[in-house]
């Protein structure tokens, strides 16, 4: 299992592959003059700045023998815009770029008709649950699949023994979605502010909840069946845990997952590199071929030594 | 251009001939759990044989490819489904491959991907959608979310075949998930995994619910591992581009 860690600054491309990341992606901050928007809020923590800044990292990173990706898996990919991007993308694909990550259809279909020769891998937020639909969108010609959130190691089990795709697994020590986000409106809708930081977390708040009641009647009438599972939704949003990260990383190791992502472009450099260097001493702990108990006795002494990755999990993760 | 009625069928227990629509919706978008047996849909036939019926399939996961796809086999056999509403490209993958009698159609939740935003409003992509009525015979596509101007008219003349829009209300989703809140939370032991099995609580009426969040102004409606707010556009009625109304509304 190889590591592949986000990044928003060329500076940071040789301090990442010097801890261990095998290969990098970026987005790109996205403008009306190039319309590559990412599901990352478009700002230069979480991106870099120009096509320029690209190249010059692609230039750096096949320096060091490794492979760069960029995100393109947002956006308005009307036909006019498409034409703005289909010159943008050829000539980084020139640049010898190796991979573009994208859910898009209008842009799938973009890189089959120009011939794109870069690789182009389906993002997580495609939310593809099935090996169905992952021969849908090889028609569509990824190369790679990047494992949805929500799917379960049974279930990629399953899908594994269809499917010989190249995988990629991403690697969220706390903030997951609780819902499948490729498939949520959330963020979409005009209910919230925009400019609101909560506004990413709307998902994890505990709401007040009532029963439905069709008419004002039913109101008046006391249901004792509604009160007992109004207490219990209560106490599941209360208790409602984030998946257990080692032990899907355990079992994604072991099905031999081609790639572990960290999606940690948005944090500082210095924690960015942290997060490749706990990841490089988990993947080694993992090669010793422990029992999932061993393996996650052994992770969190290790993470217990560098506790502070936790804490800052929740700051910058979003 | 007439409007026409569809009426979205959740309890197959109570099936009754529809009087002011049109046609009706079966099957579910969100929840693999809720799809009809064999069993329901024949029974569906017989009592209302003259009625056009949409079979609707949700997002699936590799488990139930094995059931859709017994279902699918059915539907392709049998004239009376005219439609699939596919929130799924899986499913959309094996209607072109394996089951060629069944139109597809786009359903509310793989709709998205069709849209892009635009100056604030949701449009759709002329060439993708041209692709998929080449290549995967799909006419219609399916939403909830009303926005102006979806196709211009410079659009529809550049389409290879016309596309029809269909509308749900009076609710639009906002978010599913495979970790149930309904079903994960009756079940303690069960609390924080994804539902492999499920006895299907929310079918019962006490367990409807509403979430109300402190940051969002608009109530919010819970079915089952779905989470819906209410939606009435005034200029659905009058849209030329929707020439379907689907009443679709699972707190009945």
């Amino acid at each position: 299992m190889k590591i592949i860690t986000g990044f928003s600054k060329i500076q940071e491309i040789s301090p990442l592959i010097e801890a261990g990341a095998e290969e990098l992606f970026c987005g790109i901050i996205a403008n009306n003059k190039n319309k590559l928007y990412g599901h990352r809020p478009n700002t230069r923590q979480y991106n870099i700045g120009s096509i320029e800044d690209l190249k010059e990292a692609i230039k750096i990173t096949h320096q060091k023998n490794k492979k760069i990706n960029l995100v393109v898996n947002e956006g308005d990919f009307s036909p006019e815009n498409i034409k703005i991007i289909i010159p943008i993308i050829k000539d980084l694909d020139n640049a010898n770029i190796d991979g573009f990550i994208t859910k898009d259809l209008s842009f799938l279909l973009m890189c089959q008709k120009e011939k794109i020769k870069a690789h182009v891998h389906l993002s997580s937020v495609a939310a593809c649950l099935n090996s169905e639909s992952i021969k849908f969108f090889q028609k569509l010609g990824i190369k790679r699949y990047i494992l949805p959130q929500q799917l379960t190691p049974a279930e990629f089990k399953k899908i594994k023994n269809k499917n010989k795709i190249e995988t990629e697994v991403f690697f969220h020590m706390v903030n997951n979605c609780p819902n499948i986000d490729g498939l949520c409106r959330f963020h979409e809708t005009e209910l919230f502010d925009f400019e609101k930081s909560f506004f990413f977390y709307i998902c994890r708040l505990i709401p007040k909840i009532e029963p439905y009641y069709s008419n004002p009647i039913q109101k008046m009438i006391p249901n004792q069946k509604s009160k007992k599972t109004i207490s219990m939704v209560s106490t599941f949003f209360q208790h409602r845990q984030q998946y257990d990260f080692l032990d899907r990383m355990y079992d994604f190791f072991n099905l031999n997952v081609d790639y572990i992502k960290l999606g940690t472009r948005g944090f500082p450099t210095i924690e960015k590199i942290k997060r490749v260097k706990l990841t490089k001493n988990l993947l080694t702990i993992l090669e010793e071929k422990l029992s999932k108990n061993q393996f996650k006795q052994k992770a969190q002494k290790l993470i217990f030594l560098d506790k502070k990755i936790l804490y800052q999990d929740d700051k910058f993760e979003i | 251009m007439i409007q026409k009625k569809a009426y979205f069928l959740h309890d197959l227990s109570k099936i009754k001939q529809p009087t002011n629509f049109d046609s009706i919706y079966v099957g579910n978008e969100f929840c693999q759990f809720l799809l009809p047996t064999i069993e329901q849909l024949v029974r569906l036939e017989k009592k209302i044989p003259n009625t056009k019926v949409t079979f609707v399939t949700p997002y699936l996961t590799e488990d139930k490819l094995d059931k859709i796809s017994i279902l699918l086999n059915y539907l392709n056999n049998n004239n009376h489904f005219n439609e699939i509403a596919v929130n799924d490209f899986g499913v959309l993958n094996l209607i072109k491959d394996k089951y060629t009698n069944l139109t597809p159609i786009i359903g509310r939740v793989l709709v998205h991907n069709f849209f892009s935003l635009k100056k604030g409003l949701r449009v759709m992509n002329i060439d993708t959608i041209n692709f998929f009525i080449k290549n995967y015979h799909v006419d219609r596509f399916e939403t909830d979310f009303y926005s102006k101007n979806i196709l211009s008219k410079k659009e529809q003349s550049q389409l290879i075949k016309p596309i029809k829009i269909s509308f749900y209300y009076p609710f639009r989703y906002l978010t599913t998930t495979r970790r149930c809140i309904l079903a994960n939370s009756l079940n303690k032991n069960q609390q924080n995994e994804e539902i492999i099995k499920c006895n299907r609580p929310c079918i019962q009426k006490n367990n409807k619910l509403t979430f109300k969040y402190s940051v969002i102004k608009n109530k919010i409606y819970l079915n089952g591992n779905t989470e819906f707010i209410k939606c009435n556009h005034p200029r659905l009625k009058t849209d030329k581009m929707i020439d379907r109304i689907i009443y679709d509304n699972p707190f009945e």
